[in-house]
């Protein structure tokens, strides 16, 4: 089975650090952030990126 | 499974030496734009010479984004309403699509490529002006970094589209399935392809190291690139379906934000001026 059709790549992607106060994401959207990020390296820690990108869909309209 | 292409360096270093040469008036407007002291007029001058691209600028400035539709007669006038910062990006990437255009091959989906492309270019330039350096540069490094794709696609379609299927059975970036492939990749063929169209070397070297910068005291135009590229790929901007953010490199990544500590704007702006200059070009 490839990274691409294996469902635990999904499930293995960096997760995201929330606080109390934050409000979700909807399901849609966090599913294709997860998915965009399905590459990076766990070994690395959190992708850089991730939390800059999750802060930046929470704000958009 | 032996699934090695037979394409050897020498034959790579000879299609890029085969490309056609890039528009000289390109080069020109580059050393316009990247000059503090250049004006309206210098760069107006600049762009008469070569007719094709003085004609898509008023295109562009006529272009209902604008709101002054038909009106633009001049060159001159074009690049007023276009604005130095707009008019760069435009006519880079107008000038860039003309080229990308004579280089399509028949497996890279060339309107992702251009929206990536773009995209990079924006988020390169971005970073640069919050980093103080070379906006222009960025741009065109951005805008330029994945030509080797291109190079390959343009000249050998066969083994480029071998490439593309590996990278999607075994779902790995492009530049990993061209190495397990080739034993090269895009980024070292697009250095070749810089160096044949006599880009800036920190432009060049950019492009070269896109995927791995060196490492370095301060901030490089190749760390902008690397980062820009995560950016543009995070953003999902290209509109490819099989799209995934690159690892960082973590030194890379310290340099270009030190304390983690970007521009809060920066992916909205980026999305902004993305999104303005696919409205100018779908409405000219």
């Amino acid at each position: 089975m490839s990274p691409a059709t294996d469902p635990s790549v999904a499930m293995a992607a960096p997760q995201p650090e929330t606080s109390p106060g934050d409000s979700a994401l909807p399901d849609v959207v966090m599913t294709r952030l997860l998915h965009l990020f399905r590459r990076c390296s766990k070994a690395a820690g959190p992708h850089p990126l991730l939390p800059l990108l999750i802060a930046h869909r929470r704000a958009r309209p | 499974m032996n699934t090695a292409l037979a394409i050897d360096r020498h034959s790579l270093v000879a299609a890029v030496r085969r490309l056609p040469s890039l528009p000289v008036v390109v080069l020109q407007l580059l050393g316009a734009l990247r000059d503090p002291g250049a004006s309206v007029e210098d760069l107006a001058t600049t762009l008469s010479r070569d007719q094709a691209l003085s004609a898509r600028v008023l295109q562009l400035a006529n272009s209902p984004f604008y709101g002054v539709s038909g009106r633009v007669q001049g060159v001159r006038d074009g690049v007023s309403i276009l604005g130095l910062r707009q008019l760069g990006s435009l006519v880079l990437a107008a000038s860039m699509n003309r080229t990308f255009d004579r280089m399509r091959g028949k497996a890279l989906p060339l309107d992702e490529f251009r929206r990536h492309s773009m995209a990079c270019a924006i988020a390169s330039r971005g970073l640069a002006s919050s980093l103080g350096l070379d906006e222009t540069a960025a741009f065109t490094a951005g805008l330029l970094h994945d030509v080797g794709r291109l190079v390959l696609d343009c000249c050998y379609p066969d083994e480029m589209e071998r490439i593309l299927v590996w990278a999607r059975q075994n779902d790995l970036a492009a530049s990993q399935s061209e190495r397990e492939l080739l034993g090269i990749d895009h980024s070292e063929i697009g250095g070749w392809v810089c160096e044949h169209w006599r880009f800036p070397a920190e432009v060049t070297h950019a492009i070269r190291w896109h995927h791995a910068p060196p490492d370095a005291d301060s901030p490089t135009l190749a760390d902008v690139v690397h980062v820009g590229d995560a950016l543009a790929h995070a953003l999902d901007l290209s509109g490819a379906p099989g799209e995934a953010v690159p690892d960082l490199d973590q030194r890379s990544w310290s340099r270009v934000a030190p304390v983690s500590q970007l521009p809060p704007t920066l992916l909205t702006d980026i999305e902004g001026e993305f999104e303005s200059l696919q409205a100018v070009f779908q409405s000219a």
